[in-house]
């Protein structure tokens, strides 16, 4: 009973504390009697007249009063010496928000790490069209920009080894984004799900990854561009084994249509281009640039990019890490005068301009 | 487009590279381009043996390249960021237009929605524009069109919108429901568009054709300002106002050589649409002069007396951007969560387009203050970053406002000219057909006769090239065209006419086209008839910078007193609630502290004051009365080691309030030790907050105490062991801040000084010991002596008696409070206590218990003696 009121008055106390000086924003929850008790050792003495105890063992007190008699001497006296000694009182405050911050960024770990079971895509998110294989070797996971293009994927994919997971918009950049936002986002969650090796560099393990092939299909436009560099972000920050084991790719979807008599043609890209221009020297219909993947019919987008006979694939690999580090800080990161000397440097390298 | 060869060797050049690259940046160039190209070469690499790629799972057979992950990143980085930057976020310095805008505008025109026609659905305008001209969302689309309609974000609106363009509070109406049109202003950007005057380009699909820029008879980037985020940069231009804007350009066409200074004698600053007022003039120079500044912006308030009496403010414009709701909900929020005092209710009165924020004070409140808080905690003042960033040639440029201006009239230069080049060929079109006609005329009854011996129209046509007549093929055509009607008199004097007519402009065309002069005044005045027919008068008002708002702006000069005790909790009580609690006459009771604990120190004061702070330790700190929690009067306070950067060990030991009294001011201190120090009290009238010294100790000598003095009372010093020295502070001269000051009581060694005091008229010296017990002694029982002696005895000390641990001078009426060890506190009127002589050994104040003693004592004095 001693322990109990201490424990509780322990916890109410710093959470006071830890909300009037700051510590604590407005907006964070509380933190639990566990952030607070890491690493603490305590020692409660009390003295009283006829201690009952619970058990044979006597391990527990059982005077109900002696709970309040101690939680409102430790209240007083605590929330005293925390006023009387802030530098102090704001080390413990900073100790246990740290704490607060490791336990639910672990939390979310061991949520997303959840494994599929027999009921197929239990846990799984709703938006993703799992593959039948069990059989991480062979599945593959198409990351799809935009719900549009998603609908599409589906339709053209091999429903027995590829598996669809359509992420809205334009994702959280991680490289600025603090880890518990990260986690919050409904898009970073459902992949971190889908992919099923757990999250973070240090914690992720690619041997427990669901698919050894994750795709990231998003359309030929520079939004399309801005994407893949926010998707890469983030499995170089968080699931950095992924890439290091060669399991990220990037489908390359064709970049030029035109029509040949009543046929539409896809081309893959200027290369193709200019040998179809040759031959067929009297080919004069105008060559449309893709924008969307939406613009393909699903027949179209299966031959040309998801097909496993007919595509290419570009396998993302990692020779230098140092140098993969840089860039990923100087494109993504806080510094805006290193990006902007970045982008005016390389201004002349740019391979498609958009309208 | 390079050809088919070179990229295999390219293509061969990375791979060999992949295998031995070493460092260095060129990498990242060299493989950023063949890498795609690579695209065909489907054959694994044989010599991709770097680490993260030998650990890799067998990739099945066909079509996987490898990739670098930064070289991936680099490329499609670039891509997104040029085109982020080249074609969306920032606009041209020639037409002050993002692509988004532009394209509307265009799409608009291209289908006849002009202010003469009727309005048409929204929804047409972005649909249209959207498969046409700009492949992205339709949302985004719409909210530009909106925003070029909106008076509130637009100086001078370039569509005409008819419904519910939205406000800085509510978003606008479905485009299903609204209805626009080009607005006039609209139009004079599209002036002269038919007449080669900027470069079309293809759409995107390659289907139809769009400006790069619109032609733009004025300057609409700074008229209407732009805003935009794009990557590794960004955007703000405010609004400006049309008039002086074209001023300003008129001027520096004529005067090429102009400098912003000069410029800005035209253009006095941004123009606001909101209205509201422009705080100061620094920050538009810079802006004006660098591109970049901060322009303070201040909403127009009025003060009111209003319904029964009550006094309110009245906010009739807001600044650029700020919403009258979000406003009154962060009013809300401040009065809640008790950051803003003296408003008693918010109420938002706008409507029929007029901003109308009433804010209803409390009675007691103090208008101005109120108002200042509001302006520091709101956006009633808010500013407007400027970071003027447009396109330039196609290139993100940081301008001034000579940029901008010179930017403009250079395409305005460029326009006219290619106008007046199209103009002329058109006239010296018509000019040559003309002369073919009046030709043909001359000899008429040759060209009949030719044309009539003709087989057919191409042997006619040849016939009239031919050498007898000598026509062009263009004018041969056109006289085969001729209707008889032609060959009347009349119709020959209106060929005639026109011809003249038409050399005339040819010559006039010509004219303005090799004279840079003649070419600058058909721009000064084509600008002109627009300003002549669109400008209006400023709307936001430029006034004086009422520079930063200082402490007393914000908060109301109010009695406050503080109160600290011997555990250095202190807090700050509102002079009211104390003096209603205390009309019986004794002052401070029922405040909570921790045990054993009791006041030491009670100021009276007020907000603004400073107060001087000394610890023991010999330093001096500052603070504000205001920086001190104001709390009620019972409550604990907080240690005072908050709110200064006090040592372990440090304690406060005085308090000084430091408003200005007349007569002059001395601190008088003294030590553990018995030294004594008088400094003039200016000294210390600038301390900082993480403070200075206020006095040099020896080692191990601490400062027990320091009073306010005027240069002329008697000083007590009083010893543990009961020793009592009296004399005049005269004997101490006035020395620096820092010095160590001089002997004021020699002390026997174990001995050292408990207290110090001034002579008070009526007074008596009061001492306790340790063991409880205590006497008054009055003042004329201590003679006047020299300082630096040994002093006299206060006290007589028997062995049970234990030290002297408290004295001080007490009036008849004040009263005393003794804590003990224990804990416990006994509070005594001063009466109750007999006065005894010096040798006296005293009486029994304080019973204690074994082992204890007493820990301190502090006088209460008669509020009405403080």
């Amino acid at each position: 009973m001693h322990v109990e009121g201490f424990k509780t008055a322990l916890t109410s106390v710093l959470n006071k504390y830890a909300r009037s000086s700051g510590g604590l924003k407005e907006k964070e929850e509380n933190l639990l009697g566990e952030d607070i008790r890491e690493g603490l050792t305590a020692i409660i003495t009390v003295k009283l007249r006829e201690p009952q105890f619970e058990g044979q063992t006597k391990a527990k007190l059982g005077n109900v009063s002696i709970r309040s008699f101690v939680q409102k001497e430790t209240n007083t006296k605590l929330e005293e010496w925390m006023l009387e000694n802030p530098t102090e009182a704001n080390k413990i405050v900073k100790k246990a928000v740290a704490a607060a911050q490791a336990r639910i960024a672990a939390k979310n770990a061991r949520n997303a790490v959840r494994r599929k079971t027999a009921l197929s895509g239990a846990g799984m998110p709703d938006k993703l069209k799992d593959c039948q294989s069990a059989n991480p070797a062979e599945s593959e996971l198409f990351i799809v920009e935009g719900d549009s293009a998603g609908g599409t994927a589906v339709d053209a994919r091999d429903p027995q080894k590829q598996a669809i997971l359509p992420i809205r918009g334009k994702i959280l950049n991680v490289e600025r984004a603090r880890l518990d936002k990260m986690l919050k986002n409904t898009e970073v969650q459902a992949l971190i799900t889908a992919i099923g090796g757990g999250v973070g560099n240090d914690e992720f393990a690619a041997e427990k990854a669901r698919y050894h092939k994750v795709i990231i299909l998003a359309d030929a436009d520079v939004d399309g561009s801005h994407i893949r560099t926010l998707l890469l972000t983030f499995f170089y920050r968080q699931m950095r084994p992924m890439v290091e084991s060669g399991f990220i790719y990037i489908a390359q979807p064709p970049l030029f249509s035109t029509e040949v008599g009543k046929e539409k043609k896809y081309l893959k890209d200027e290369s193709a281009k200019e040998k179809f221009l040759i031959a067929n020297p009297n080919h004069k219909k105008e060559f449309q640039r893709l924008k969307g993947l939406g613009e393909m019919d699903w027949q179209e987008l299966r031959s040309t990019t998801m097909d496993s006979e007919t595509r290419t694939l570009l396998q993302v690999n990692v020779e230098e890490a140092a140098e993969a580090e840089n860039v990923m800080s100087v494109l993504m990161g806080d510094d805006v005068e290193s990006r902007k000397a970045f982008i005016q440097k390389n201004a002349r390298d740019v391979r498609n301009l958009d309208f | 487009m390079a050809s088919k060869k070179p990229k295999k060797n390219s293509a061969g050049k990375k791979s060999s590279k992949a295998a031995n690259k070493s460092t260095g940046k060129s990498t990242s160039k060299n493989t950023s381009k063949p890498t795609k190209k690579l695209a065909k070469k489907s054959v694994p690499q044989p010599n991709s043996k770097n680490v993260g790629v030998a650990q890799l799972p067998l990739a099945p057979g066909v079509g996987v390249q490898p990739v670098q992950l930064q070289d991936e990143m680099e490329r499609s980085f670039l891509d997104y960021a040029m085109s982020v930057i080249m074609s969306r976020a920032l606009p041209d310095v020639r037409d002050g237009l993002k692509p988004v805008h532009r394209r509307i505008i265009w799409d608009m025109h291209q289908q006849g929605f002009r202010p003469d026609r009727p309005f048409v659905k929204c929804a047409r305008v972005t649909g249209d524009t959207m498969a046409r001209y700009h492949p992205h969302g339709d949302g985004a689309i719409y909210d530009a069109l909106v925003r070029m309609a909106q008076p509130f974000s637009l100086r001078h609106p370039l569509i005409d919108f008819h419904g519910n363009y939205g406000s800085p509070d509510f978003g606008p109406a479905a485009s299903r429901y609204t209805e626009s049109r080009l607005h006039p202003l609209a139009m004079q950007l599209l002036a002269d568009i038919d007449e080669d005057t900027v470069d079309l380009i293809a759409n995107y699909d390659g289907t139809s054709e769009e400006p790069s820029v619109l032609p733009s008879r004025f300057p609409n980037l700074l008229v209407n300002g732009s805003q935009g985020i794009a990557v590794g940069m960004a955007t703000s231009i405010p609004p400006h106002n049309l008039g002086e804007v074209v001023d300003a350009t008129l001027h520096l066409i004529n005067h090429p050589d102009a400098s912003v200074a000069d410029l800005m004698k035209f253009v006095k600053g941004p123009d606001f649409p909101t209205g509201g007022l422009i705080l100061g003039r620094s920050g538009i120079n810079d802006a004006y002069k660098t591109g970049r500044g901060s322009i303070k912006m201040r909403a127009k308030v009025a003060i009111e007396e209003g319904q029964r009496n009550q006094m309110r403010i009245v906010v009739t414009e807001l600044p650029y951007q700020a919403s009258c709701s979000a406003i009154a909900a962060r009013i809300q929020e401040l009065v809640d969560g008790g950051d803003l005092d003296g408003i008693a209710d918010v109420n938002d009165n706008s409507s029929g387009g007029e901003t109308n924020l009433i804010i209803t004070l409390k009675r007691d409140a103090n208008a101005n203050i109120v108002m200042n808080n509001l302006f520091k905690l709101t956006t009633l003042q808010t500013s407007f970053p400027v970071n003027m960033v447009a396109l330039v040639d196609g290139v993100p440029r940081v301008i001034n406002l000579r940029d901008a201006l010179q930017g403009y009239v250079r395409h305005q230069i460029d326009v006219i000219t290619r106008r007046s080049n199209f103009r002329l060929a058109k006239a010296q079109d018509r000019g040559h057909i003309l002369e073919g006609r009046l030709k043909a005329l001359n000899v008429i009854d040759e060209v009949i006769k030719v044309i009539r011996g003709s087989e057919d129209g191409n042997s006619a046509k040849a016939a009239l090239m031919g050498k007898q007549f000598g026509f062009s093929e263009r004018q041969a055509i056109d006289i085969l065209d001729m209707q008889l009607r032609q060959l009347t008199r009349l119709s020959r004097i209106d060929l005639e006419t026109e011809q003249k007519d038409v050399q005339a402009r040819i010559k006039e065309l010509k004219a303005i086209l090799a004279d840079d002069k003649k070419l600058r005044a058909v721009i000064a005045q084509e600008l002109s008839a627009v300003r002549e027919t669109f400008a209006t008068e400023r709307v936001c008002k430029i006034t004086a910078d009422v520079g930063e708002m200082s402490i007393e702006d914000l908060v109301d000069d109010k009695e406050l007193v503080i109160v600290m005790t011997q555990a250095q909790y202190i807090k700050s009580v509102s002079a009211d609630s104390f003096r209603s609690q205390s009309r019986g006459g004794r002052g401070v009771s029922g405040a909570k502290m921790k045990d054993a604990d009791i006041v030491r120190n009670v100021i009276f004061t007020t907000t603004h004051a400073y107060l001087l702070f000394f610890s023991n330790r010999g330093r001096v700190y500052r603070l504000r009365s205001l920086d001190i929690p104001e709390r009620d009067r019972t409550a604990k306070g907080i240690p005072i080691v908050n709110l200064l950067p006090l040592k372990a060990g440090e304690t406060i030991q005085a308090i000084i309030d430091t408003r200005e009294f007349p007569g002059k001011r001395f601190l008088f201190f003294v030590t553990k030790q018995g030294q004594v120090k008088k400094t003039a009290f200016d000294e210390y009238d600038s301390s900082r907050r993480d403070g200075l010294i206020a006095v040099k100790l020896r080692p191990k000598d601490e400062l027990i105490r320091v009073i306010e003095t005027h240069g002329t009372h008697d000083v007590f010093i009083i010893s543990r062991d009961g020793l009592t020295i009296r004399f005049s502070e005269k004997q101490v001269r006035p020395m620096g801040r820092s010095a160590a000051g001089v002997r004021g009581m020699r002390l026997r060694s174990g001995d050292e000084v408990v207290s110090m005091d001034i002579a008070k008229t009526g007074a008596s010296l009061l001492l306790m010991t340790e063991s409880g017990y205590g006497k008054r002694t009055p003042l004329n029982n201590f003679m006047r002596k020299g300082r630096g002696g040994l002093g006299m005895i206060g006290i007589k000390l028997t062995g049970k008696k234990g030290h002297v641990v408290a004295a001080f001078m007490v009036g008849a009426d004040d009263e005393i409070v003794a804590v003990s060890s224990a804990g416990t506190t006994i509070r005594t009127p001063v009466k109750d206590i007999s006065t005894q002589g010096r040798a006296a050994t005293g009486v029994r104040v304080m019973s204690l218990g074994e082992g204890q003693v007493v820990a301190s004592v502090a006088p209460i004095l008669a509020t009405d003696e403080v």
